[in-house]
């Protein structure tokens, strides 16, 4: 059966849409926008990397109209994006080139360039903080001020080290011989916001999605794959890393002299030394290590280890090792197991998909719902059934 | 002369009041054609992952850009983010870099110098971040 339209409500609506700005307002309070993006970073990362926009202003913005609610606000920056042209698609940008502000590894304890715990909650105690509810702006003045002279006091020499074109942990295993070596594959990837999303999907199609996708999601089917809902050995986070990715576009007034050599995308054949650098922006990147068995002969196996990738905008740690979970379950697809189905992950994680489905319950269905309403009364009344019948 | 590539970074990471100055510098002897006032837009972001050495789109970022010509030449400014006067201030510097203006001749100097005090600022800022570095121990198993 198909949806039937309802109308009418215009005031009720208007009136709805009033309370609800009052709900925002009613305390007389307003949140400034600077606020939300200065205090609120970790909601203004989760909502850029679901709405796959990075901008933390806008974020901060959606974040106060959606008063604070992660799905309306990525709901807000989608509709936001649509408004906007895209005007250029950058160079591949490969994760060493960042400036790195945080970087661990649970496999190597000593990793060439030191582990920099930067800053995150590993290890900070879940208790709350009494003196928060009454912070004002001068005691967070003196403690910047505190901070600053403290940083500037145990700082080490400015030539300790450099933490941008850091190695990646997974450089070594390759060096080592202990994964396979990889060349830089070219294939022009896939852009699920061009082409909806078809299965089997691409490479490009699937890290596309799961970096996209709703952070909850993408973490609980993470943590099923290591429950028991996949056959995936313990993995091991070789490294993960936040760090600052600058970004260059290819120069758009250029000539296409050098289209021979790159064919019809420009962001390979041009000189990337000619390109224009925009800024910079923050990620999470992690590469997983999982071991994998392979056949060696009768007596022994031989193994290995593979890489699962995960990255998104922002700092959003567990979604980007969960993400990296599901590339290494979904790079050896097996029906059995529900997240190495490519089709049951990748058509259920998005956020405005899933919670503009699931929404929609909500909305009037008056008469789907009384079809199926007369459909079960008819079968409580036996006689008119026979009756029917009869007829 | 640096790249193009490393002359918009500098510019970009320098600040308003450097872009301003040289910006300025060429709007008192060339008169300015705007071709795009600064428009906002979105840049795809394209990564190269690590597992696999394949490229994805990682997602958008918001850029402003601008256009103008100084004589029949073109110049572009972008960067990330909503800064109308800093794509504008840009554009203009590009313009005059690919017109070959004199007065670009003095901007690498001052280029230099803007790059030095960024690499300063940077070492400093990771020198802190630095302290950060952990080194871990196992513990015998007994």
């Amino acid at each position: 059966m198909g949806y039937v339209a309802v109308k009418g409500g215009t005031e009720a609506i208007r009136a709805s849409t009033e309370r609800l700005r009052y709900e925002r307002l009613k305390h007389g309070v307003s949140l400034d926008v600077r606020q939300a993006r200065a205090g609120l970073r970790g909601l203004v990362d989760q909502v850029m990397s679901e709405a796959s926009l990075y901008d933390e202003n806008v974020a901060a913005h959606a974040i106060k109209q959606a008063e604070g609610s992660p799905e309306e606000a990525v709901f807000l920056l989608r509709a936001y994006r649509s408004t906007l042209p895209r005007l250029h698609i950058t160079v591949p940008i490969d994760g060493t080139s960042a400036r790195v502000e945080r970087r661990i590894s649970a496999a190597f304890k000593d990793v060439p360039g030191g582990q920099i715990l930067g800053a995150g909650y590993d290890y900070v105690h879940r208790l709350l903080d009494d003196t928060l509810m009454h912070e004002e702006e001068t005691d967070v003045r003196a403690w910047l001020e505190r901070w600053r002279d403290a940083s500037r006091a145990q700082a080490l020499p400015n030539d300790a080290g450099r933490l941008d074109g850091l190695p990646k942990v997974a450089d070594y295993l390759h060096a080592q011989g202990l994964m396979e070596p990889r060349e830089n594959d070219d294939t022009p990837p896939d852009d699920v916001t061009k082409r909806a999303l078809r299965i089997p999907a691409s490479r490009s199609e699937r890290l596309q999605v799961l970096t996209r996708g709703q952070t909850g999601t993408v973490t609980s089917l993470g943590y099923a794959s290591l429950r028991g809902y996949g056959p995936m050995l313990h993995p091991t986070v070789g490294e993960l890393r936040v760090a600052a990715l600058p970004l260059t576009i290819p120069n758009p007034l250029a000539s296409h002299e050098n289209e021979a050599v790159g064919g019809s995308d420009p962001t390979l054949y041009a000189d990337p030394d000619d390109g224009y650098y925009l800024g910079e922006i923050r990620i999470t990147e992690v590469e997983t290590v999982v071991p994998v068995h392979e056949p060696g002969g009768e007596e022994r196996q031989a193994l290995r280890f593979d890489l699962g990738y995960g990255a998104c905008f922002g700092q959003n740690e567990t979604k980007a090792i969960a993400m990296s979970l599901l590339d290494q379950c979904l790079e050896h697809p097996d029906s059995r197991h529900p997240t190495h189905d490519e089709e049951f992950i990748l058509m259920h994680v998005d956020s405005v998909e899933a919670t503009g489905f699931i929404s929609h319950l909500k909305l009037p269905h008056y008469v789907t719902f009384q079809s199926e309403l007369d459909a079960v009364r008819r079968t409580h009344q036996p006689d008119a059934v026979s009756g029917e019948e009869d007829a | 002369m640096p790249s193009r590539r490393e002359r918009t970074r500098i510019l970009v990471q320098a600040g308003p009041e450097f872009r301003r100055s040289l910006a300025d510098e060429a709007r008192r002897t060339h008169p300015i054609d705007v071709v795009q006032p600064p428009t906002r837009g979105l840049v795809m972001v394209q990564l190269r992952e690590s597992a696999k050495r394949t490229r994805f789109h990682l997602g958008e970022v918001t850029v402003t850009e601008a256009k103008v010509r100084i004589g029949g030449t073109l110049g572009l400014g972008i960067l990330a983010g909503d800064d109308s006067e800093a794509a504008l201030d840009l554009a203009v510097i590009d313009a005059a870099y690919n017109a070959q203006i004199a007065e670009t001749s003095g901007w690498d100097a001052q280029l230099a110098a803007a790059d030095e005090a960024i690499a300063r600022s940077q070492a400093e800022h990771d020198a802190v971040l630095l302290t950060t570095r952990v080194s871990f121990e196992t513990m015998e198993v007994t």
